[in-house]
């Protein structure tokens, strides 16, 4: 009886044992992955986050070195031109008349730059109008020839959207102008139901995928796509130009 | 008051709760493979006050046939939700041949139902711990494991795990002829309370 009776205790006891070791083994095993997973999150996003901090002075940097570079190289050249002009007039009404043209030019050019710099314009016109605008200007000012489509139904974008796409665009764009030595570049919207995939591409001299412009401009242009979860492909080879693709989905 | 019988009645309540809890949640998992706990729980409760009944009545003298149909029966619940969770794809055929081929051989050997369908329950046992096992190892590597007490299903087959991890013990031991059967009676009261205290917080987490 007494054998039986510890038989039966010994059963109680592993059993009693043996489930809430079970147990409390498996809530280690989860607590321990989810501390984990936790922590390769929080390093994540603080990694995330300190990209995000330097692309924001790059970008901050990049539109001075733009506004800049506008600034000189055209409205500048034109505001020069006018002041020639002017000097060599000698109260000629043609010359004058003429100065006052240049100088009209420059003026719907410091416009026109206003607006692709103001967030509030390219709120205002939309992200279509907007790239609309930077294609005219590129058009006046006869660096290239620009072939711009918009195929599809137009989708609504929220608007904080719109102006990361359209930053993306025109750091692509004044690359193009400044870097690639192209003479064509062809900018295509494609509307889906519920996607909008663009495809920029120009006849540039193109670069080394494995370069500077890779290191800084594509990661620059990825981190803002990454803000409104688009996704940002680069493909360029030396003498073959350079395509940007942009896909995003539209909830 | 006898601790058999004390342990028996709280099995029996946390069971009834179960399928409360079942019917109460409802609308939250109707739509998902969780559905089938609800047939399932009804059945687990009719069942149990059926031989309850049955037995003070004196109408039979053993459950042990019940419980026989109610395993294949649950067993074939508990197939059918991990085949929707786990996707055992042609695996699900393979098993079901395993178990169908151990009950037959109880069935062969017992020469009747009324003894407990003891190969049948182990490879049952075996079955249900590793899909228990296969579940736990998936969930680890996905993301949503940092919100694992939120998951249902995580609850569902913790009960599940916990119930055959004691129980598989005690079904070998039963083979044994220690003389285990108020211990039997005892520790599956117990593993019942934590299988179904278990449901209870998987219905409770769907609706969160």
């Amino acid at each position: 009886m007494l054998q039986q009776n510890e038989k039966i205790l010994f059963v109680i006891f592993g059993i009693m044992v043996l489930v809430p070791i079970s147990m409390v083994i498996l809530f280690l095993v989860f607590n321990k992955r989810k501390n984990k997973l936790l922590r390769e999150q929080a390093e994540v996003k603080r990694q995330f986050e300190k990209e995000l901090a330097e692309s924001q002075v790059e970008i901050r940097e990049e539109t001075l070195r733009n506004i800049s570079w506008e600034l000189h190289d055209n409205i500048g050249q034109l505001i020069t031109l006018a002041k020639v002009y002017l000097q060599n007039s000698e109260n000629d009404s043609e010359k004058i008349n003429e100065s006052v043209e240049i100088i009209g030019n420059a003026l719907n050019e410091v416009r026109a730059l206003s607006r692709s710099i103001n967030p509030e314009s390219i709120r205002k016109m939309g992200l279509i109008e907007s790239v609309n605008n930077e294609m005219s200007r590129f058009k006046r000012m006869k660096f290239m020839k620009i072939d711009f489509q918009v195929k599809g139904d137009v989708l609504d974008i929220p608007n904080n959207q719109e102006i990361i796409i359209f930053r993306i665009l025109q750091e692509f764009f004044s690359n193009t102008l400044k870097h690639s030595r192209a003479t064509e570049m062809n900018l295509e919207f494609l509307y889906g139901s519920d996607s909008l995939y663009i495809k920029c591409r120009d006849n540039g001299i193109g670069f080394d995928q494995k370069g500077f412009y890779n290191g800084i401009g594509l990661k620059n242009m990825k981190n803002r796509a990454k803000l409104i979860d688009a996704k940002l492909k680069i493909d360029s080879q030396l003498g073959k130009g350079t395509e940007l693709t942009i896909k995003k989905n539209i909830k | 008051m006898d601790l058999t019988y004390l342990l028996s009645k709280s099995f029996l309540i946390i069971q009834l709760l179960s399928c409360i809890a079942a019917i109460f949640y409802w609308k939250n998992y109707k739509n998902t493979p969780l559905w089938i706990f609800f047939p399932l729980l009804l059945y687990t409760a009719i069942n149990e006050v059926s031989i309850q009944v049955l037995m003070k009545s004196g109408v039979i003298t053993s459950p042990r046939m019940f419980y026989n149909v109610y395993s294949v029966i649950s067993f074939l619940a508990y197939l059918y939700w991990f085949d929707k969770i786990l996707k055992l794809k042609y695996w699900k055929w393979m098993i079901l041949v395993v178990f169908l081929a151990a009950t037959t051989y109880d069935l062969i050997q017992e020469q009747e139902v009324k003894q407990l369908f003891k190969v049948g329950l182990i490879t049952q046992a075996i079955l249900i711990l590793s899909f228990s096992v296969v579940y736990f190892s998936r969930l680890l590597n996905e993301d949503r494991v940092i919100h694992y007490w939120r998951i249902p299903e995580f609850w569902f087959i913790l009960g599940l795990l916990t119930f055959y991890v004691g129980f598989t013990p005690l079904l070998l031991m039963t083979g044994l002829e220690l003389g285990i059967n108020r211990v039997y009676s005892i520790s599956i009261n117990i593993l019942n309370l934590i299988l179904y205290g278990c449901y209870i917080i998987g219905f409770y987490v769907t609706a969160k």
